[in-house]
Formats: structure tokens, C-alpha cells, sequence
């Protein structure tokens, strides 16, 4: 069974038909990329995937489990976690508090746990706050473990959001645009660095990127949308030289070729 | 000028504070235990020497605004607009008259007002010589002489002593200074109170983000069902008849139980905010607040059991200091255990993001739903308690002023703090009771501390800090503490 599976997913805004018959089928351990000019609907995918928006049309299944109609904790409790393309970290909480409560939905102890601190509470505080330093400490970001989100660079909050995503241990990450807002250099390290988690926490990866230097090197697939529709899909040398895709993104990037 | 004059005073204590840089609280509670203790004993009679009456109230604070008591603000407005028996012939000149007249009682309150009346100035010399000579001069000297044994001490104790010792001490203070069963328990009974509305407000206005202008309702709910609970089974009322129960049964449990139940009745009314505040945020859910504190007032004004507008006579006289600290304490461990766990940061996660906290796993109507229900839960036991302490109540105390009260406190204090909140609540009762003299003018001072508060220290006290206590735990004692994560916002010695 795949891990992900997605079938004639469709979403309107209103009259815009954002997504149309988007169908993709998503095997475990997999990296692949999504691409596709300006407003062509990428990030309304993702939005779909994760339930902030509830599709017009078609199923998403998780393992064989329907996910539309389910609210977004849900299916985060599910497996499925992921960035933002804009960075959304709660900015007054520290690092480390961003981290934790990324697992909320391994909680099992109720308020009468909290309120007295039962063994119960004390035991799963315990282990949430060792999985978030292990994860800091994988990342090489516990140096800031006390540091509110919104001091930090730019850079770093990138990388404390994926750290944030594998709070709850998903199984599935989506990245919207992680290289937005990065130099060459930092890209380079950025390739390394996704190639890295997925091989360390066994994930799967999908990821929506403008930056075609790290989709062209890292994702082993590829699909490619314009207005909604899905134009092109294969592995990146086929992307590179497809006319279609080239059509797409003329006078938009220009570096697809 | 106020700057330099801060200067010149934080010079002049500089070596002081030097000294006492890292000094454990226990040492600051022997030595104000010193001079609680000394108060008892020579406070009396040092106040005769210094021709007070009396001991001064709360620290003399009441005693400096009393010379103007006698200011009257009416004669100024008052002619322009005169009640129907009255005839006035000249309102402005009259109304200067006024002004004048209200000058002179100013400048006389100021400086002498008769042989029995002394001014504000003479009053002001005597206050601060009282309060230094029996408070700040005794717990110096004890701090100074005691600094180096105790520090030793405690790093000796396990985690359970410390905190032991502490609340023992803390309660010696409290019960030593003000359980004199007069104005000072009074007082710290309000404190108790204001301290559990404005930790419990701060939860859903500081740690969730929402606007919620309408605590008093709450309080309402809880007073009046914890009232009509005490009154019905333990109390030979009026308006109820004889007790169901015995009264002997009454406390401690009666009481108990009637409070925790005037709680759940408030935190069922918690619902009526909770539920819309699934769907919508921000302004609206502020209109919403204030609905159901007028919903809840309106309903009380139309029950004629409990009395309708005229209220509710005979409540049982129960709350004490102890009761008072007994449910402050409940109160503050219960929000400070719910904001520091995983699921109470789950709270902080939906003021600052609501979308990527739902997106990142957090069940956000399930956190809202607590965070308005412990929230209005605590109000209620806070409602309650202050029936049982005034016997009476009626529906005109929990309107929006009320709950305004409560604003202030928070945002003295400082969105996101339970250190802020207290310490918010402990100076605004004592002000409230220092401005009780000046009646009416209370309700200009009050919003006026706001505005300014707005102005030039929009973050309150601590917003979003915690006092650091130093309980001058060993290392080992203090790691067993899971929750670290405040360590970095805390504030520090200076
Ligand atoms: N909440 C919304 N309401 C209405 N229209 C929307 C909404 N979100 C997106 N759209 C529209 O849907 C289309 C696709 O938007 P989307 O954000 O998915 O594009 P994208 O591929 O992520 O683009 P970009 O590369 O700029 O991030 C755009 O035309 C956008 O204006
Ligand atoms: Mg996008």
C-alpha cells in the first residue's frame, strides 16, 4: 500500500478552480518535489493534504485512511506534519517550547493529571521534553533551547521549524519552500540537510521548492503544476527537458534548462 | 528630574544592594518575621511616640490620603446642572466659588487642618519614619546578620523541606502581620481574592491571547450558587427558612463543597464564552464576554428567590484568612501546573499561531474550551469566598466595573504572568484602600493608572516574565524539577 495516496483532488476558491485533478501516489521512504510557477496551487495542496482546507473534491488517503473531512490535529496525529512557506513559529515561545508542544497529540494524560502532577504527567513531561532535546541536539540547535522563536536569524527559524515538524514524529513532511530566502551556500548545506533527516528519521519527504538547483538534486520525482493542473510529472531529467515545463516557466525563473 | 532623583537613590543603595545580590528569600522572610514580631511588640507604643492614634493602617498608606477626605468635587459641576428644588442664579460664579473653596481645603489638607487633623506633609514624615524604624531597619539587620548561615542551611535541605519551610514561614508573615482579625485581614482577604481574578483573567487574556471583559460574571455565578448552597443547608435565613442540614456541618466541608460547586456553576457559564469562541476571536469574542456579563447580571436582576436586584441577605460570615489562602494558594498551583505543561503551552501556541498550532497537532477547541472553563472555574471559588466574607450580595457588585478591576490588575501585572498578576492584585487592593478616602476619585485614578500604564509600560509589570525566586536550593534539589523552560525569561536579581 502506498503511503500517501491522492485521487482527482480538486478545490475551488469560490470560481477559482485552484486544483484540479491532482492524483499522486506516494511510496515510504520517497523525496520527491512539486514545482510550478507562481499562484499554480502548490501551497492549496499542501493545505488540502493537512486539512487547513477541506477539498471540493477527491479523497487524500494516509495508509488507506481517508483524510478529508478530518480536522488538521488529526491528521498530524496521523503522520503527516509539515513547514510553512512564510515561517509561522510561535514567536514569544522558546525553542524548546516550540518543540514540545509539537507533541500534543502523544499526550494521554488528562487535566486532573496536570493539576495534581500524578506520575502519569510527570512521566510523559519527562519523556517529551528528552525526545525535544535529543532533537536539538540532533539539529545542533540546543544552544538556543531558551531562546524566544522570534529572536532568532532567519536561517535558523527555517531549520527550528523543520525541527518543530519532527516533534510529533511524523511519518510524512511536507516542506513548503525551505530554501526560500537562501544563499547558494546555505542551499548547499539545505540538500544535505533533507537528505539527512530522511535517511536518520526514515521519513518521507515531499516538497514544494522554486529553487530548481536543490529540486533538480535531491527530489527523485517530480510534478509540475500550472494553473492547478498537473503538466509534467517524472524523474528531473525529464522535467528539465520537458517543453510543457519550459513553457511554464518562461520569463518566470529562466534557469530550468 | 524623577530620572536624577532615581539615580542619586539607586547610588546611595548601591552598596546595599551589592551585599544582598543573591540572598534566598527565606533569609528576606526571617527578617520581615523580625519585624512582624517587633510590631506586635513595641509597634504601639512607637506609634504614640510619633502622636498617632493609632497603629497606621497598611503601612501608613491609608493614613497619608487621609487629610483629603474632606475635598468636595461636586460644588464645581454641580451648579450647571442643578436638581429641580434647587434654584441657581449664577452658576459659573458660583461654581468658581466652589473651585476656590475646594483650593483652600487642598491647600489646608496639604499642610495643617487643626490640631486633631494634621496634614498630608506631617503625616508623610511620621508614616516614613514608623516604617522604617519597625519594618525596613529590622529586616536589614536581620537579612545582614543571617545571610551567611542560612545560605549554608539550605543548601542542606531536600526539595520537600525547602518548599516546607517556605510556605511555613510565608504563613507565620502573613498570619503574624494581618490576623488581627481587623482593616489588615480585611485587606489581605481582598488581596487573596483579587489575585485569584486576575491569575484566573490573565489565563485566557495573557496565555491564550482572547479579550475577555466580563470576569465579574463569573464571579457572580459562583457567589451566588456557593451563597444559596450555604444559606439552604446550614443557615437560619429569611429568605430560605431554617437549615436542611445541620449547621454544625457547615465547615468545613458545607463551605468547601459550596464553593467548588459555585465554581463548576461558574465554569458551566465558562461555556457560554467557551463555545463561540470556537468560530470567532478577537473583538467579537470581547463583545461576547461582555454579553454574557451582562446576561448573567441581567438573570440574577429577574430571580426572585435570591432577592432579584435587592440581593441576598444572610450569607454565612466564613471566609477567614485561611480559607482566603487556602484557595489562592489551590488557584495559583493550579495555573501555574496547567500553563507549564505540555498541553498548557498548547495555550500560549494558539495566541501566538492559532492555524499552525491546529497544523501542528494541537486540538485547539479542546484547549480553548479549558483555558475558558479553569478560567471561569476559579472566578467562581473567587466569588464565592467573597460572599461568605460580606454576608451580603447583590447583583450591582459584578457589573462591567468589576470586571474592569480585573482588567487592570492584569495588565498592571503583565500579559502572560501569574508573578505579574500577583503582585498586580497585592498593590491594587492596597491602593483601592488607600484611595477609599478620596471616594468618587477613586474612578478617576484607577483608569488614569491605565492609561498611563498604556503609555509608558505597555507590557505591564512582567509581561511574559516570571519573578525569579531564589530558594537557595542546592543543584541536585532543584534539578528534580522537570519543567526548565522559564529559565531563560526569568528575571534576575537586577
Ligand atoms: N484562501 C484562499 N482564498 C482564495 N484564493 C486563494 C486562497 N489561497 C490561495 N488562493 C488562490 O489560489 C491560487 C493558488 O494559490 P497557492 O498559494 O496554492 O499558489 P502556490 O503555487 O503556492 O504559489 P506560490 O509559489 O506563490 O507560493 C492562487 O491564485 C491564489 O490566489
Ligand atoms: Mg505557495
Amino acid at each position: 500500500m502506498p503511503l500517501l495516496e491522492i485521487s482527482h483532488l480538486t478545490h475551488y476558491f469560490g470560481g477559482l478552480r485552484a486544483v484540479s485533478d491532482f492524483n499522486l501516489s506516494l511510496e515510504h521512504g520517497e523525496l520527491i518535489g512539486l514545482i510550478g510557477p507562481n499562484g499554480a496551487g502548490k501551497t492549496t495542496i499542501f493545505n488540502l493534504v493537512t486539512g487547513a482546507y477541506k477539498a471540493s473534491e477527491g479523497s487524500i488517503k494516509l495508509e488507506g485512511q481517508e483524510l478529508v473531512g478530518r480536522s488538521p490535529h488529526e491528521i498530524n496525529s496521523m503522520g503527516i506534519s509539515r513547514t510553512f512557506q512564510t515561517i509561522r513559529l510561535w514567536g514569544q515561545m522558546t525553542v524548546l517550547d516550540n518543540v514540545r508542544v509539537a507533541h500534543y497529540h502523544s499526550i494521554r494524560y488528562g487535566l486532573m493529571d496536570v493539576f495534581l502532577q500524578l506520575p502519569r504527567y510527570q512521566k510523559q513531561e519527562r519523556e517529551i521534553e528528552e525526545h525535544s532535546r535529543e532533537l536539538l541536539r540532533l539539529f545542533k540547535l540546543e544552544h538556543y533551547a531558551y531562546e524566544p522563536a522570534m529572536n532568532l536569524p532567519y536561517g535558523v527559524q527555517r531549520r527550528v521549524e523543520i525541527l518543530r515538524a519532527m516533534g510529533g514524529r511524523p511519518k510524512l513532511l511536507l516542506l513548503d519552500e525551505p530554501a526560500a530566502g537562501m544563499n547558494p551556500n546555505e542551499i548547499g548545506e539545505l540538500m544535505d540537510f533533507i537528505h539527512w533527516i530522511r535517511d536518520e528519521f526514515d521519513l518521507t519527504i515531499w516538497l514544494i521548492e522554486h529553487q530548481m538547483r536543490l529540486v533538480m538534486n535531491i527530489c527523485e520525482r517530480i510534478k509540475v503544476l500550472d494553473f492547478g493542473e498537473t503538466i509534467a510529472e517524472g524523474v528531473p531529467e525529464e522535467i528539465q527537458n520537458n517543453p510543457r515545463v519550459i513553457e511554464a516557466y518562461l520569463g518566470e525563473q529562466g534557469e530550468v534548462a | 528630574m524623577l530620572s536624577a532623583i532615581r539615580n542619586r537613590f539607586s547610588r546611595l543603595v548601591a552598596p546595599l544592594r551589592e551585599r544582598l545580590q543573591g540572598t534566598p528569600l527565606l533569609v528576606y522572610q526571617l527578617g520581615i518575621l523580625g519585624a512582624v514580631v517587633i510590631e506586635q511588640w513595641v509597634g504601639k507604643d512607637f506609634a504614640r511616640t510619633l502622636a498617632f492614634r493609632k497603629i497606621p493602617k497598611l503601612f501608613g498608606i491609608v493614613d497619608i490620603f487621609e487629610p483629603f477626605s474632606n475635598l468636595d468635587f461636586s460644588g464645581i459641576l454641580g451648579p450647571f446642572f442643578p436638581s429641580p428644588s434647587m434654584t441657581v442664579s449664577n452658576p459659573v460664579s458660583q461654581s468658581a466659588g466652589a473651585i476656590g473653596d475646594l483650593i483652600q481645603t487642598f491647600v489646608n489638607a496639604l499642610f495643617y487642618q487643626g490640631r486633631r487633623d494634621p496634614g498630608f506633609f506631617s503625616v508623610l514624615i511620621r508614616v516614613v519614619v514608623y516604617d522604617l524604624v519597625i519594618y525596613v531597619l529590622p529586616t536589614l539587620i536581620i537579612v545582614l546578620l543571617l545571610r551567611g548561615v542560612i545560605t549554608r542551611f539550605l543548601r542542606t535541605l531536600p526539595r520537600w523541606a525547602n518548599i516546607g519551610i517556605h510556605l511555613v514561614l510565608f504563613y507565620l508573615i502573613i498570619v503574624g502581620w494581618g490576623g488581627d482579625g481587623g482593616t489588615r485581614e480585611l485587606v489581605l482577604i481582598f488581596m487573596g481574592i483579587n489575585i485569584m481574578l486576575s491569575v484566573s483573567l490573565n489565563l485566557v487574556n495573557g496565555y491564550m491571547g482572547e479579550f475577555s471583559v466580563g470576569h465579574a460574571g463569573f464571579m457572580a455565578v459562583g457567589a451566588y450558587v456557593s451563597s444559596v448552597i450555604t444559606m439552604v443547608l446550614f443557615a437560619d435565613t429569611r429568605v430560605f427558612g431554617p437549615p436542611l442540614l445541620p449547621p454544625e456541618w457547615g465547615l468545613p466541608f458545607g463551605f468547601i463543597i459550596a464553593l467548588i460547586a459555585g465554581g463548576i456553576a461558574a465554569a458551566i457559564a465558562g461555556l457560554l464564552v467557551a463555545f463561540p469562541s470556537f468560530r470567532t476571536r478577537g473583538d467579537y469574542l470581547a463583545i461576547v464576554t461582555l454579553a454574557v456579563n451582562f446576561i448573567v447580571q441581567g438573570v440574577i436582576n429577574n430571580l426572585e428567590v435570591v432577592g432579584g436586584p435587592r440581593g441576598l441577605n444572610g450569607v454565612p460570615l466564613w471566609t477567614n484568612l485561611n480559607w482566603t489562602l487556602l484557595f489562592t494558594l489551590i488557584s495559583l498551583g493550579l495555573i501555574y501546573n496547567l500553563v507549564n505543561s505540555t498541553f498548557g503551552k498548547g495555550i500560549i501556541a494558539v495566541r501566538e499561531d492559532e492555524i499552525a498550532a491546529e497544523l501542528m497537532g494541537v486540538n485547539t477547541r479542546r484547549v480553548k474550551l479549558v483555558a475558558f472553563l479553569v478560567s471561569s472555574f476559579i472566578a467562581g471559588m473567587a466569588g464565592g469566598l467573597f460572599a461568605h466574607q460580606l454576608a451580603y450580595v447583590n447583583p450591582g457588585v459584578f457589573g462591567i466595573l468589576k470586571s474592569t478591576e480585573v482588567l487592570v490588575m492584569v495588565y498592571l501585572g503583565g500579559m502572560g504572568s501569574i508573578s505579574g498578576s500577583v503582585i498586580a492584585a497585592v498593590i491594587f487592593t492596597i491602593l483601592i484602600e488607600a484611595l477609599r478616602p478620596l471616594a468618587v476619585l477613586k474612578w478617576v485614578v484607577v483608569p488614569l493608572i491605565l492609561i498611563l500604564l498604556m503609555i509608558y509600560r505597555p507590557q505591564g509589570l512582567f509581561g511574559f516574565r516570571e519573578l525569579n525566586l531564589n530558594l537557595g536550593m542546592s543543584r541536585s534539589a532543584s534539578r528534580k524539577k522537570i519543567v526548565t523552560s522559564e529559565a531563560s525569561d526569568a528575571i534576575t536579581g537586577d
